[in-house]
């Protein structure tokens, strides 16, 4: 601004010369110019600023022994979702349990816009919590609520937590109470075993629905989240087969030759895509449930397997290597034509369609490695969401906002969960073996 | 037909005159049946031979020489009727012949009369025109003998007029030769006067004319310089005299240029110098008010916590209440289209920016903000 002032005077002077009468134009424009502001808002851009997580203070929460820490569950589920960065816990300026213990003015001098805090006590067999969600910078409160679980339901206490914070927050629903389905494979070459896996969204409380000598994969639930259908090679032959979850029935979908697999039920519930080789070539087929009528969606002489529905219940995107190498296709019926997805990368498969139906989540491989990527359906653009180099099998949580993959860890492999919107992935927690196909499941309605 | 005729003439022609033959033969033969049945009438008559038999008393021989004369009947008969069959055919064949030889002369005859009838007409006829070829032979003679008559009588009267004509037609013909020359000669004399007339006249008018060119000459010369010199006289006058006039009249604008020069410049300084104060004053303001804009703007950016994912081309636009210390009263969203977090995010950047810088001067301060808030 210093040199500013004697190139406006030249500019006024030079104008003055031309004519007199340019005085009196100038003079009042000058002058309008400079009054104008005084009347109306002063209007100010911001832009930039740096982008992060929301830091958000969970306080750990006042709460009896033996109970888990709800603050840590709910802090690292926030952490999960990428949005949220979670204020170190010795960075907090008090520990407050509820509003009438909050001090606020301390807290505006922090990092944290909002907090979260409340206490816990058992009650018997009950547990009962009370929790508060503060915006800082008002001041305000935000939500806050009374829940009332089992005792030994504390983790799922804390992830309903999450879950309304995530919601006020954002405006989406949270998708922390819901489960991840998996495999897993251990022991030696002659004595192995495979186990079918279901865990709560950070990878704890694993229990086993089936247990086999005989290798199992690619789960896929049902919408209303009750059954399981899941590839099992009992009998050195595959088949699929269907298994409910509350009682651990379970029934045998398919028995072809050949390849049985992929199976992936439809958004509604009442198809069920799988892989089939029995016309000789693997081709996808979709079976309706009650029926079990058979459709074959492909017949192009390649390699055909991977499907995965949209969200409408009658398109399915689909691995196909019908052009030399892998990729990813898109069918709106069986007589449809398939429509490339993928382009410019030279492996592209393991198609998972976001709940919104707007991306694309899938394994590339770019550079020396296999990588999960989301891609947009809209305009294609790509970016990877993990960072290893061996991940596969991606899996939309189902508010879209997360994905879980397959990720080789030490000579086993593990479960990482990464924020669809990009950033540091988390791995969930688990001890020994191989983890594979990890499934998100639906909404807990 | 036409074409079997055309392919095989003589065939068709024999084939046709052989059926006409017949036809013919048919017909005669028809025409002539009553002559050919009355022979056959004739023959039912037949004349018994005269055979000379001997009375035989045995009745045995009687009827043998019966049967016997009966054989010889029938055979006589038989024969009888061959030859009278025979002499039938042969007797119509003489008659047709005669009848033919007949006809032919009667034909004959008739064609000779005619001939006769016609050569004795010829005759009569000839005869008829020699009579009147003679007749008309006197009467062509009578003529000619009269024409020959007039013929000469008129040509006497033409060589006697033709005679007097010519003598007549030389005593013109002298007459005029003479009065020829004589005009002839009387013309060539009045000719030669005329024509040494004439010479001597435009001799004399050639000479006049000369004369009067060159006075005239001469008069229009003199007068046309005498014109020349006063119009130049009288233009170097005129540019003498605008050159003065437009001497005088440069050398007043200047003067009033200068004045108003001098005038205007002395208007322009001092509405310089005012200019120069209002624009300080002015400006003075303008640099506070957009030091105080960088102010709040650099606060509440540094306190913008922009939340992951925000898309490029989200836009919230706020307007702030504050109060004279700067400090937040209110903060209303007047637009914001990305997410919730995103919105909040915005309205958390002006609280935690709160109190607001205050502005150098405080003329300027402004209770309401307006604030647009971009990712990029």
């Amino acid at each position: 601004m210093t040199g500013q002032p004697g190139v406006t005077h030249m500019t006024v002077l030079a104008l003055l010369h031309r004519s007199h009468r340019w005085f009196a134009t100038t003079f009042l424009a000058g002058m309008l110019a400079f009054v104008m502001p005084a009347q109306a808002a002063l209007e100010i851009d911001i832009s930039g600023g740096t982008e992060s997580g929301v830091p958000i203070a969970v306080v750990p929460f006042d709460q009896p022994g033996g109970v888990d820490d709800l603050a840590r569950i709910i802090g690292d589920d926030l952490a999960r979702s990428g949005l949220f960065a979670p204020v170190a816990r010795d960075a907090m300026p008090g520990r407050p349990a509820s509003p009438d213990q909050l001090r606020i003015g301390d807290w505006r001098a922090g990092k944290a816009r909002y907090l979260v805090m409340g206490q816990a006590e058992t009650d018997g067999d009950r547990l009962r919590t009370r929790f508060y969600l503060i915006d800082v910078s008002s001041g305000e409160r935000i939500a806050g609520s009374q829940i009332s679980a089992g005792a030994s339901e504390d983790r799922s206490v804390a992830h309903r937590i999450s879950d309304i914070v995530y919601e006020e927050l954002t405006g989406d629903r949270g998708a922390f109470s819901t489960r991840i389905a998996y495999v897993t494979e251990r022991g030696s070459v002659d004595n192995r075993t495979y186990t079918l896996q279901i865990a709560d969204s950070d990878g704890a409380n694993p229990r086993t629905v089936l247990e086999s000598p005989y290798p199992l994969m690619s789960p896929s639930w049902s919408p209303d989240g009750g059954k399981l259908a899941y590839v099992s090679f009992e009998g050195n032959r595959s088949a699929i087969w269907v298994q409910n979850l509350s009682t651990g029935e379970r029934y045998q979908l398919t028995d072809y030759s050949g390849i049985n697999g992929a199976p992936a039920w439809s958004p509604r519930g009442d198809k069920i895509a799988v892989t089939l080789s029995k016309g000789g070539n693997p081709d996808i087929y979709v079976i309706d449930v009650d029926s079990r009528r058979t459709t074959q969606w492909t017949r192009a002489g390649s390699i055909e397997t991977e499907p995965t529905w949209f969200p409408d219940n009658r398109s399915l995107a689909f691995t196909s290597d019908r052009f030399g190498q892998p990729q990813v296709f898109r069918k709106s019926g069986p007589d449809d034509r398939a429509r490339r997805l993928t382009f410019d990368v030279p492996y592209a498969a393991g198609p998972r369609i976001s709940p919104d139906g707007e991306s694309l989540a899938l394994v590339v491989r770019d550079g020396g490695g296999f990588f999960v990527a989301e891609q947009s359906l809209d305009d294609g653009e790509r970016q990877l969401l993990s960072r290893g180099g061996g991940e596969e099998r991606p899996s939309y949580a189902p508010n879209g906002a997360m994905v879980v993959y397959a990720a080789q860890s030490g000579g086993g492999s593990v479960l990482k969960i990464s924020p669809a919107i990009g950033g540091e992935p988390q791995t969930l927690s688990y001890d020994r073996g191989k983890v594979r196909d990890p499934v998100w499941g639906p909404f807990n309605d | 037909m036409w074409r079997m005729l055309a392919r095989m003439p003589i065939a068709v022609t024999l084939a046709i005159l052989l059926h006409l033959v017949l036809l013919l033969a048919i017909v005669f033969s028809e025409l002539w049946q009553p002559e050919t049945v009355k022979p056959s009438g004739e023959a039912s008559q037949p004349s018994m031979p005269n055979i000379q038999a001997e009375s035989v008393s045995s009745e045995a021989i009687e009827s043998q020489a019966e049967r016997m004369r009966e054989q010889r009947e029938n055979r006589e008969r038989e024969r009888t009727e061959a030859e009278r069959a025979t002499e039938e055919a042969a007797a119509a064949r003489r008659a047709e012949e005669a009848r033919t030889q007949q006809l032919a002369e009667l034909r004959e005859a008739r064609e000779r009369e005619a001939a006769q009838e016609a050569e004795r007409l010829e005759e009569l006829r000839k005869e008829q025109q020699e009579v009147e070829a003679a007749r008309e032979q006197a009467r062509k003679e009578a003529e000619e003998a009269r024409k020959e008559a007039a013929e000469a009588a008129k040509q006497r009267e033409a060589e006697e007029k033709a005679r007097q004509e010519a003598a007549e037609k030389a005593r013109q013909e002298a007459e005029e030769q003479a009065r020829k020359e004589a005009e002839e000669k009387a013309r060539r004399e009045a000719e030669e006067k005329a024509r040494q007339e004439a010479e001597e006249q435009a001799r004399k008018e050639a000479e006049e004319k000369a004369r009067r060119e060159a006075e005239e000459k001469a008069r229009q010369e003199a007068e046309e310089k005498a014109r020349r010199e006063a119009e130049e006289k009288a233009r170097q006058e005129a540019e003498e005299k605008a050159r003065r006039e437009a001497e005088e009249k440069a050398r007043q604008e200047a003067e009033e240029k200068a004045a108003r020069e001098q005038a205007e410049r002395e208007a322009r300084e001092q509405a310089l110098r005012d200019q120069l104060a209002a624009e300080q004053q002015a400006r003075a303001e303008s640099d506070a008010l957009s030091r105080w804009a960088a102010a709040i703007q650099s606060k509440v950016r540094a306190n913008w916590q922009r939340p992951r994912g925000a898309r490029p081309g989200w836009t919230c636009t706020v307007t702030v209440q504050q109060d004279a210390d700067g400090r937040v009263r209110n903060v209303s969203v007047e637009r914001c289209d990305g997410d919730r977090l995103f919105e909040r995010s915005v309205v958390q950047a002006i609280e935690a920016a709160s109190p607001l810088p205050k502005p150098e001067i405080e003329s300027i301060f402004q209770e309401e903000l307006r604030f647009n808030f971009k990712p990029e």
